[in-house]
């Protein structure tokens, strides 16, 4: 059957290499738009590592010193004050202090040394409280406390995917590591946590760090940029300006700005979406359009071999077969516009640009793009299909 | 991004940490005279910024800023690269060529098919006109005005369909802060490329047509 099919589409070669270049076309374009989406699902899928609902978080910005300058004991001190005010507050039920909170459009990437290997890292400096605020799930070790700020060495917590670029298969607890400008800091790992994926769902997973800051130590507490607040389950958003005159009333000439992470998070997947969603609607009204050619030029075709189908009629074929030879063509026809685009397709994980896409990703986008083209190419054949199954034999056989 | 819904001077800010600070939340931004002025303003900025002191040079080696236009944020952003890179606003310009190419073969290709079999359909007419001595290029230029007259219906249809989505876009706040309007600038754009499109996807067909042997054609059989 294919083969006969394959034979009466290659009889009108002419006509159908174009109807072929354009199911490759259409092919290629569903194909990169269903690639980017389960690329972006995929990583949608990914635990994210922390929990951002009912958290804020306030941008904190001291009036005095450069980003580089050391904090004043008493800046120290009023940013400890600003964490216990916080933390007593109605409705606010854990509160702490970090240097980038999830979905901010700014991240710290450091350059850390570890067995004679630099490498770079995103980094927070966290208040013990941070734990309670994102709920970063504890893999193994422990988590930051208070009773670190009385080592002399600084106590660091991994996520996953640090600890496997760190020590591999190795257990990472105890594991030092340093700065790479201060080579004579000494940081060391006390526990992992899962993949904590700060940028958000659309990110990739990058390695992540927290360090335990300490108030006392200027060159930690210059770090502490962000305060982050987990409230009360049922708070309502009125607490904000409570919230904000608490915080002016302990530092009355630093600025705070609050931002609710679910709204962030919100805003965040839009922007990241906003490209793949308009271009998936054109590409739904450029299929729309291919569908309603398609089947224009499936009709034409149909009317144009009346005789030949009245013939196949008279000769005792059934209506079901004339049917399924319709639309028999057209998806042989979209087969080869498909077997054109697939050697195409299958290499994109190997072509330059391209290399950061997976084949889980791609071979799944292929089966679904190929399926689509084929079923919409189908699609097209059933109308012109129906009609002529409607055509009489006698008639057709006089058919000028 | 230029956009908000409150804009306060920045005298009312509590914190004066903005005037000695380096990082921060403010994003400055510059009007030029005229384009012409845009690679002096950069290469300036370029010199202040490489003049500018690094508060601690024992722990940083380099203070890395760009003065960039949108479009060139746009292009760095999107191709991933750091600030102190130059934009790739070339490489960006080529890729959103190279997916617009991807998109509008489709409905060229689609214009083609069509166009081809209206004329298959028309064969008998086309053979009748022949057999009466009309020349080729008497019915390609018919043929390709017809094209012409079918776009500009479609643009008229297109119109109204852009007036809705512009409608249904602004109020969905799928865009923050958009006001998009209706810009005929634009549309006269998209319309002359469109009437460029039914022109050239018009060539071939036409020139199948002209190419039908009277006979065969009154037939309606193709050669």
């Amino acid at each position: 059957m294919t083969r006969h099919l394959l034979k009466l589409v290659w009889n009108r070669k002419r006509t159908n290499t174009l109807i072929v270049l354009e199911i490759f076309c259409s092919f290629l374009v569903v194909f990169g738009l269903a690639a980017a989406a389960l690329h972006f699902l995929a990583r949608y899928r990914q635990p994210l590592g922390f929990d951002y609902s009912s958290v804020w978080y306030v941008d904190v910005a001291r009036n005095t010193g450069s980003d580089w300058g050391d904090w004043e004991p008493e800046e120290a001190a009023t940013f400890a004050r600003l964490l216990t005010a916080l933390e007593s507050l109605d409705g606010v039920e854990a509160a702490a202090g970090c240097t980038s909170a999830p979905y901010m459009g700014a991240s710290f990437i450091h350059g850390w040394s570890f067995r004679g290997q630099d490498m770079g890292a995103e980094v927070s400096y966290v208040t013990p409280g941070f734990i309670d605020v994102l709920r970063p799930e504890l893999v193994s070790g422990r988590w930051i406390d208070a009773a670190d700020s009385a080592l002399d060495w600084t106590a660091i917590v991994v996520d996953e995917a640090l600890a496997a670029e760190l020590v591999g298969d190795e257990d990472p607890l105890g594991q030092r590591v340093t700065d790479v400008k201060e080579g004579e800091d000494d940081l060391r790992v006390v526990g992992v946590v899962r993949d904590y994926r700060r940028g958000g769902e659309l990110d990739e997973n990058t390695p992540y760090l927290f360090a335990s800051a300490r108030l006392d130590r200027p060159a930690d507490a210059q770090a502490l940029r962000t305060l982050v607040v987990r409230l009360a389950p049922g708070t309502p958003a009125d607490l904000e300006q409570p919230l904000l005159e608490t915080l002016a009333a302990i530092a009355p000439d630093w600025s705070f700005n609050v931002v609710h992470v679910e709204q962030a998070r919100e805003d965040y997947l839009r922007a990241q979406l906003l490209p793949l969603a308009s271009l998936g609607v054109i590409a739904g009204f450029l299929l729309l359009m291919v569908v309603l050619g398609l089947t224009g030029v499936m009709w034409q075709n149909v009317t144009r071999r009346t005789r030949e189908i009245g013939l196949r009629r008279a000769a005792g074929a059934h209506r079901a077969r004339i049917q399924r030879q319709i639309v028999g063509e057209v998806a042989v026809t979209a087969g080869l516009g498909l077997a054109l685009g697939l050697p195409l397709v299958l290499q994109v994980p190997l072509i330059g640009p391209f290399t950061f896409v997976p084949f889980a990703v791609v071979v799944p986008a292929t089966i679904v793009s190929a399926l689509l083209i084929l079923l919409l190419a189908m699609l097209c054949g059933l109308y012109p299909g129906w009609s002529a199954t409607r055509i009489r034999p006698a008639e057709a056989l006089h058919y000028e | 991004m230029t956009f908000a819904d409150i804009w306060a001077p920045i005298s009312t800010a509590k914190s004066t940490a903005h005037e000695e600070q380096l990082l921060g939340e403010f994003q400055g931004i510059v009007l030029a005279r005229s384009r012409a002025d845009f690679p002096s303003i950069k290469s300036e900025f370029a010199s202040r910024l490489a003049a500018a002191e690094l508060p601690d040079p024992e722990r940083y080696d380099a203070l890395l800023s760009d003065a960039l236009t949108r479009y060139g944020e746009l292009a760095r952003d999107a191709l991933g690269r750091e600030a102190g890179e130059p934009a790739p606003t070339g490489r960006f310009t080529l890729l959103v060529l190279a997916v617009v190419i991807a998109f509008m073969t489709i409905p060229a290709l689609n214009l083609v098919n069509l166009s081809l079999s209206r004329i298959l359909e028309r064969c008998s007419e086309i053979g009748v006109r022949k057999a009466f001595g009309a020349s080729s290029w008497t019915l390609v230029g018919q043929f390709l005005v017809e094209n012409v007259v079918l776009t500009l219906s479609g643009g008229a249809l297109g119109l109204v369909l852009s007036w809705i989505t512009i409608g249904v876009v602004n109020a969905s706040g799928l865009v923050p802060y958009a006001e998009l309007e209706m810009s005929l600038r634009v549309f006269a754009a998209g319309l002359l490329l469109s009437l460029l499109f039914a022109v050239i996807s018009g060539a071939y067909p036409a020139w199948r047509m002209s190419r039908l042997h009277p006979v065969e054609a009154l037939h309606g059989r193709e050669r």
